[in-house]
């Protein structure tokens, strides 16, 4: 469940984000806060790949459909050449972050493959991509599915 | 009977549909009208992304009987209107083909990627050593433990594949020739990229005094990327910010990269060796 906190100041508004997510294991959730989010399309090797940082409205979004995701025991399949997915680094509020790839239909901690979910229909790699600036949705739309 | 396939997918099957009478007669007259859209079935398969349509008449009418139209052939991915018309043809129910697809289809209608220029895309010899070659004192890491790039995000995240090949985790994601101050400008090319390696200390030939040994590749006109020669005659690598390992891209252990499966950099430079079991490169 994806919760909602504002915190309005002279000239600031802050927006706090906190989702959570259970371990595939049915153990103790994880609960992470996020007050940033931002995607790498993972297009190149060598190259600096395009990145994008999402809105306010958008992030929450994403945190209530990360929040819904259904959990997986699925191994993370070996990303290809060429367009392999997404990355997904939430930035909490104590400044540190955590990361996850995107591809293939599931979703995968960066530092523990272990913690994983299921994006049936690929649908929210596809929702990260219609965030993406037009210039890198067409680079990514011209390699997706192959 | 007219069966369309959209040529797109290079795992997945292809989506296929039937047009209906009028939409077949439809498309035999633009045929008509510019005999040049239809295309042997195999012309254009070997690209990636959309390829255009293979068209299979299952059943003859009047109008195919009279005209002698082929039974099997290709729509070129270059026929603008014809394409974007066909695509149209597959939205019905149940179609195969979802909204997102065809849009993506539609952008690479629209917009038709950039063909390398021949000198650009046509590979360079690889060094007389040929594949596998290592120096005789080749330094060589472990092709299992990958656990020095791919244990943290911070490392994952910031080191790529001439990183990787460099033996070196500078944590700035390395472009070939930053270091030396002789960055590669433009789209990546086997050219400018080997002048920019061998500006950062590279060399072209294999010698005793030689440690690393590896591989560029070009993905023409897009990106750059290396395989660094490891223990047991395995060739190793780090796409990007994932983790670093030893497979191809079809998941076989990688011992020649010249023949391994590469994707979309097709474009084999040579190898390029250095003197020192590390390179820094920034």
């Amino acid at each position: 469940m994806a919760i909602l906190g504002v915190t309005a100041g002279a000239a600031l508004v802050a927006v706090v984000l906190f989702a959570s997510a259970r371990k595939p294991n049915g153990s103790a959730s994880i609960t992470f806060s996020a007050k940033e989010a931002r995607v790498q399309a993972s297009l190149y090797s060598g190259l600096p790949n395009p990145e994008w940082t999402l809105q306010t409205p958008q992030l929450s979004e994403l945190l209530k459909m990360l929040s819904e995701l259904p959990a997986s025991k699925d191994r993370e399949p070996q990303q290809r050449l060429g367009y392999s997915g997404l990355r997904l680094e939430l930035i909490q509020t104590n400044g540190e972050s955590v990361a996850f790839r995107i591809h293939d239909g599931g979703i995968w901690m960066e530092e523990d493959v272990a913690v994983a979910y299921a994006d049936k229909g690929r649908a929210l790699e596809q929702w990260l991509i219609a965030t993406a600036p037009p210039d890198v949705r067409q680079l990514i739309l011209r390699q997706f599915g192959n | 009977m007219l069966r369309i396939t959209l040529d797109v997918f290079s795992g997945l099957p292809n989506p296929s549909w039937f047009l209906s009478d009028k939409q077949e007669a439809d498309l035999l007259e633009r045929i008509l009208a510019e005999p040049t859209l239809v295309r042997p079935v195999f012309a254009d398969h070997l690209k990636l992304g959309f390829r255009g349509y293979i068209v299979e008449v299952l059943k003859e009418n009047s109008l195919t009987r009279r005209k002698r139209f082929p039974t099997y052939f290709r729509i070129s991915s270059t026929a603008n209107a014809a394409g974007l018309w066909l695509l149209h043809t597959s939205e019905q129910l149940d179609s195969e083909v979802t909204d997102f697809l065809r849009e993506i289809v539609e952008q690479d209608i629209r917009f038709p990627r950039p063909m390398a220029a021949p000198e650009e895309s046509k590979p360079s010899s690889p060094s007389e050593k040929g594949a596998g070659q290592s120096c005789v004192s080749s330094y060589l890491s472990s092709d299992t433990d990958f656990s020095f790039w791919n244990d943290s995000s911070y490392h994952l995240q910031y080191n790529n594949c001439y990183n990787y090949a460099a033996a070196y985790r500078s944590n700035t994601f390395a472009q070939p020739g930053k270091i030396s101050g002789h960055p590669f400008t433009g789209l990546p090319s086997c050219g400018n990229v080997s002048s920019a390696i061998r500006s950062d200390g590279w060399f072209d030939g294999c010698q005793s005094t030689h440690n690393l040994s590896v591989a560029l590749v070009i993905a023409p006109n897009a990106d750059f990327h290396f395989y660094r020669l490891c223990v047991n005659g395995h060739w190793c690598h780090k796409q990007g910010h994932l983790p670093a390992r030893n497979t191809d891209d079809s998941g076989f252990l990688i011992t020649n990269p010249e023949t391994c499966d590469r994707g979309p950099y097709t474009d084999f430079c040579g190898y390029f060796y250095a003197d020192n079991d590390i390179m820094f490169v920034s």
